[in-house]
């Protein structure tokens, strides 16, 4: 039997435990997944966020844009592996703020597609299509065994 | 040859089409996918799943002849 299937997603990555954990293979793909955000965007990866105020704060991973100059940032909870995104919208920074967490979920997502089909000894072939009518894509991953 | 292609939309959504594989395997070759984008930090919910038409999955095994049982042969 061929199958169609449709799933929602969520990202959650290994538990912060010790220095060690930034080698674990779902951080590993965090950042890879921030390091193709960060080039789509002409942006640069930081370890910290700013707020309107220019107050830092500290995070796992932060994700700075000429669009969005306070950062996107990344916080991973050391009980549960959850992803939690921190910034401050304020002054019209939601849409923004909302593209890079989004394109952040699409890429993490293609990456470990690829990387379990991978797995399975596929071949593997990713390509990237812009939906018509806005600046948005989609990821193609095609695996043939 | 068996095929899998998977579209993630802007949402990280994912749409996927498993082609090529005969009888339960396509299932089985879901399941091993979803265990191991676990393994990677990504939990797949499954919103909806639909089986192909018999006749697309002929097609896609190259049986289209047999499945649709048309007649093989001369007269």
């Amino acid at each position: 039997m061929s199958l169609l299937t449709a799933y929602s997603t969520q990202i959650r990555v290994a538990p912060y435990t010790g220095p060690e954990t930034r080698s674990h293979p779902t951080w590993r793909l965090l950042e890879q997944a921030l390091q193709v955000t960060a080039e789509e965007f002409a942006g640069e990866l930081k370890e910290g966020v700013v707020d309107y105020y220019g107050n830092y704060q500290a995070c796992d991973f932060a994700l700075v844009t000429p669009i969005f100059p306070r950062g996107l940032g990344v916080k991973v909870s050391p009980a549960t592996g959850e992803v939690r995104f921190l910034y401050d919208p304020y002054g019209g920074y939601e849409r923004h703020a909302n593209r890079l967490r989004d394109s952040l979920t699409q890429n993490y997502t293609a990456l470990a597609v690829a990387e379990a089909l991978r797995t399975l000894n596929y071949e593997v072939e990713m390509e990237e299509e812009r939906i018509a009518g806005g600046p948005e894509k989609r990821v193609v991953v095609r695996g043939a065994l | 040859m068996r095929r899998i292609k998977f579209e993630v939309d802007p949402r990280g959504r994912v749409k996927a089409d498993f082609s090529g594989f005969a009888g339960e395997d396509c299932r089985e070759e879901e399941e091993k996918l979803r265990r191991l984008l676990a393994g990677l930090g990504l939990a797949m919910a499954t919103a909806s799943v639909r089986p192909k038409e018999p006749g697309v999955i002929a097609a896609e095994l190259g049986l289209a002849g047999e499945e649709a049982g048309e007649e093989v042969g001369h007269r």
